[in-house]
């Protein structure tokens, strides 16, 4: 039986979902330093004390074109920084692959689409996207100013590609970082992102 | 066909509404069209809206059909689509008088796109639903579906249209001629119901296990995989199953995943092209099957000779064999033989008694009798007698009290059969490690199978000392007798007279007064120091301080008590929603839950690495029969104490192990496992 037992985990152990470490809310959510759209190095550790918001992009994925051809993302954006919350977008599309760019890019397309976020990190090694298992865009975090992870998953309830679903939607993120803000519990803690996968390389 | 007209104006009409006026029936029919319906392009696919009838009886039924076509190498998704993508989005707009039924997927097949997988088809999808006409419903009744839907070949574009097909009300149904090749390409490509299949989920280290029987007389499949319904829960990705006669798949939970599901939902596929529905309440660990039982109850057995309740009467049968040394090896045998069918007879007794008040609805463990204060009371009497007659205050008369087989000359048959049975009356406030898995089955198995474990748990209790008469060659292993064996015996008094002690700290707890259960102690251990220094001789008088600073040590006040919360389901509950909760399944009567408790739990770094844990305390005390605490037992799979076990949120219970060391209850206690 313990051969069984062992040749099983083995297996599970070696199922490609493994190399996803997908934090679990409500424990610390991992550390990480990355590069944003100007070259200089970000890390989780530098906002030790705000609210942080994780935002996985891809321009060219429909949903995404959703949630900002809507003003929907700019608006959380800047209600939230407003308030004090520092918004990473993060960028993990592999060079060649949909949604890649560079940190000029990066900036025009921010400029373009009017948002906000504290910073565009890139990610084209998909270091940090695998670290924290994001599977789609948008995929949202939020994690609180003592460093623990307190939501992931969808932006909204709804996962229709349609903009006009968004004005009937629950917002998740909005739910989990109004809550955190004033101290209280989140209610809807982990969802199941919808949207495109993250273009990872093969 | 009846006439021309009425067939033209009930042709179910494929229309995309952005191409077409609302009124798209009459146009179609104007336009001549034909049944065929007319697919809808959309983003790197297509879609259609195919009636089964053309006309359809009021207070009838027909089927409708979503036929989506991702075009060569693009992918539309499933109800959960895994990891990434979007399940379709359809919207019917029905008539008054039409009301539509669950959609049927067709089953999908796992996609890889890099690390993620999706759950997906890369063909045709046939999506149907059943529309029931109310009985007074009249004319041509316009269906609509607006539809949404995800396809993806590296990258995605959202898919959209506005479907809509007539049918007409009327006494007389007609069908649609374009339903059947639809039907037969739809076929064999929904779950069927999965029961046949005798679908069984527990939890498992890693999330569940859903074990699949194959039905008789259907080979074995070569290839099985399950598809939640539900997404998010699951890893998307699952390892390989076992395959056989028994289909084993691993479903871990996917990482991010909080709470466990009740209930199993979804389809499993095999061979590639058969689904079945499961819908099964998510289960317990597993129980061990026969075999394992059998296995560890046996072990279980053997190792029940160490533990402090049965390690006397063992030792005293020890004994008598070393007093016979030089009688005959028949003798020795015969001995041997009755002392094991002591302990066979009155564990099937015991079987007996359990198996019958179980079968009156009585949810009872192992240990059950010493939830009466009656038993409890009778044995602590017995060792009391017991341990006077070992000091030589009384000789015990023959037959069934030549318990020790100690009682001079040449101790009966009965003496040894009935020491066996000592040994299992004994035995029962003690837990061995492997018992507690291999009796939690037996409670939950048909009496035949679990009076076989009782059995095997016999053998292993009784074996040490057959093994010993049928080996005279073991005995040369033994020091030879002499003075020193009154000495022994009247040494192993004293455990006997522990027992009575704690046995009255039962009692005493039970009215409230504990403190007489401590005075029992006191007595016992001031007997032992006593009888040490009585002894004489420096070896002795210095056992004899030892053991008062030991007995001083021992019996001061312990260590403050951990901050416990009563067990109840609730409280459990609350607990685990909470930061998790760390259970101790004791009673009063359970040696090894004591020594458990003293020993670790209330040690300096036990109590160090509990109150450290974040975990809420919970003591679940079923000293006395205690309903919902058997439940909880039973829900891990055991039936008797001690049993250790920490929830946390969306992850199966975890069992530490029965005999704990306070290293053993830091690993139990770590977070990730």
């Amino acid at each position: 039986m313990m051969t069984r037992i062992a040749a099983l985990s083995l297996i599970v152990a070696l199922t490609p979902a493994a190399v996803f470490a997908a934090p679990r809310v409500d424990k610390a959510a991992p550390a990480f330093t990355a590069k944003d759209s100007a070259g200089k190095d970000v890390a989780l550790a530098d906002y030790k004390g705000k609210t942080v918001v994780l935002e996985w992009l891809n321009k060219g994925c429909p949903f995404v074109k959703k949630h900002y051809g809507a003003g929907n993302m700019q608006k959380l954006q800047k209600a939230y920084t407003e308030k004090g919350v520092v918004w990473l977008s993060v960028v993990s599309s592999a060079d060649g692959k949909q949604g890649h760019v560079t940190g000029a890019e990066a900036d025009a397309d921010t400029k373009a689409s009017g948002a906000s976020p504290s910073a565009v990190l890139l990610d084209p090694a998909g270091k940090l996207g695998k670290l924290y298992g994001a599977k789609t865009t948008p995929h949202m975090y939020v994690v609180d100013k003592d460093g623990v992870l307190r939501y992931n998953g969808a932006i909204d309830s709804d996962s229709s590609s349609d903009p006009a679903s968004i004005a009937s939607a629950e917002n998740y993120v909005a739910g989990a970082l109004d809550a955190v803000l004033a101290g209280k519990k989140v209610k809807k803690r982990t969802t199941k992102p919808y949207g495109c996968s993250v273009k990872y390389a093969d | 066909m009846v006439s021309t007209i009425p067939l033209l104006l009930l042709a179910a009409s494929m229309a995309s509404e952005a191409a077409l006026p609302r009124d798209s029936a009459r146009s179609v029919a104007a336009s001549g069209a034909a049944a065929a319906p007319r697919p809808v392009r959309s983003a790197h696919s297509s879609a259609a809206l195919l009636l089964s009838n053309t006309a359809a009886a009021p207070g009838s039924t027909l089927e409708a059909a979503l036929i989506l076509s991702p075009d060569p190498g693009w992918h539309a998704y499933w109800r959960n689509s895994g990891d990434s993508g979007a399940a379709p989005i359809l919207r019917w707009r029905l008539p008054e008088g039409v009301s539509v039924g669950d959609m049927r997927w067709p089953f999908p097949r796992r996609l890889k796109t890099g690390p993620l997988t999706n759950f997906g088809w890369e063909g045709e999808a046939i999506l149907t639903v059943r529309l029931t006409l109310a009985p007074d419903v009249k004319g041509p009744l316009r269906i609509g579906l607006d539809a949404e839907w995800l396809v993806c070949q590296e990258e995605c574009l959202p898919a959209s249209a506005h479907l809509s097909a007539t049918l007409l009300a009327a006494a007389r149904p007609a069908a649609n001629p374009d339903w059947a090749a639809v039907a037969v390409r739809a076929e064999g490509r929904y779950p069927r119901s999965g029961a046949a299949w005798r679908p069984e989920s527990s939890a498992s280290a890693r999330g569940l296990t859903l074990r699949l029987s194959v039905p008789e007389g259907r080979a074995p499949p070569s290839s099985a995989e399950f598809f939640p319904y539900e997404g998010g829960v699951f890893a998307a990705a699952a390892p390989p199953a076992a395959l056989g006669a028994t289909l084993v798949l691993e479903l871990p939970l996917a990482e991010e995943t909080e709470a466990l599901p009740a209930r199993l939902t979804g389809i499993f596929v095999v061979d590639g092209n058969e689904a079945y529905e499961v819908d099964v309440p998510a289960g317990p660990p597993p129980a061990p099957r026969l075999v394992e039982a059998l296995l560890l109850a046996f072990a279980g057995g053997l190792l029940l000779n160490l533990m402090p309740c049965v390690f006397p009467i063992l030792s005293l049968k020890v004994l008598g064999f070393v007093k016979r040394a030089g009688g005959s090896p028949e003798a020795a045998r015969a001995h041997g033989a009755a002392y094991a069918a002591g302990v066979m007879v009155f564990l099937w007794a015991l079987a007996a008694v359990f198996l019958v008040l179980r079968a009156q609805g009585e949810r009872l463990g192992w240990g059950f009798q010493l939830q009466s204060p009656a038993v409890v009371g009778g044995l602590c009497l017995l060792f009391i007698v017991m341990g006077a007659a070992l000091l030589g205050a009384f000789e015990l008369g023959a037959g069934l009290t030549r318990l020790g087989g100690l009682a001079g000359r040449d101790g009966g048959l009965w003496g040894s059969f009935a020491s066996g049975g000592l040994a299992v009356v004994v035995a029962t406030p003690c837990t061995a490690p492997f018992m507690g898995a291999a009796l939690g089955a037996a409670a939950a198995m048909p009496p035949a199978a679990a009076l076989a474990v009782f059995t095997a748990l016999g053998a292993g209790l009784a074996l040490p000392y057959p093994l010993l008469a049928a080996r005279p060659g073991l005995l040369a292993l033994l020091p030879r007798p002499g003075a020193w064996m009154e000495t022994l015996k009247q040494g192993l008094a004293f455990p006997l007279f522990g027992t009575a002690a704690w046995l009255a700290g039962i009692l005493a707890r039970r009215a409230q007064a504990p403190r007489v259960g401590t005075a029992a102690w006191v007595a016992c251990a001031a007997g032992l120091v006593w009888w040490l220094w009585s002894r004489g001789g420096r070896a002795w008088r210095g056992a004899a301080l030892a053991a008062a600073a030991a007995a001083a040590l021992l019996l001061r006040p312990g260590p403050p008590e951990l901050p416990w919360r009563p067990f109840s389901p609730a409280a459990l509950e609350e607990a685990t929603a909470g930061n998790g909760a760390f259970v101790d399944f004791t009673a009063d009567w359970c040696v090894t839950c004591q020594v458990n408790e003293r020993v670790v739990l209330r040690s300096p770094k036990g109590r160090a690495v509990l109150l450290e844990s974040g975990l809420a305390l919970l003591k679940a005390d079923w000293t006395e029969r205690d309903a919902d605490v058997t439940a909880a037992l039973a829900e891990l799979g055991r039936a008797g104490v001690p049993v250790y076990a920490v929830y946390r949120q969306g992850r199966p219970p975890k069992l530490l192990p029965t005999v704990l060391t306070p290293g053993l209850l830091a690993e139990g206690l770590r977070k990730e496992d």
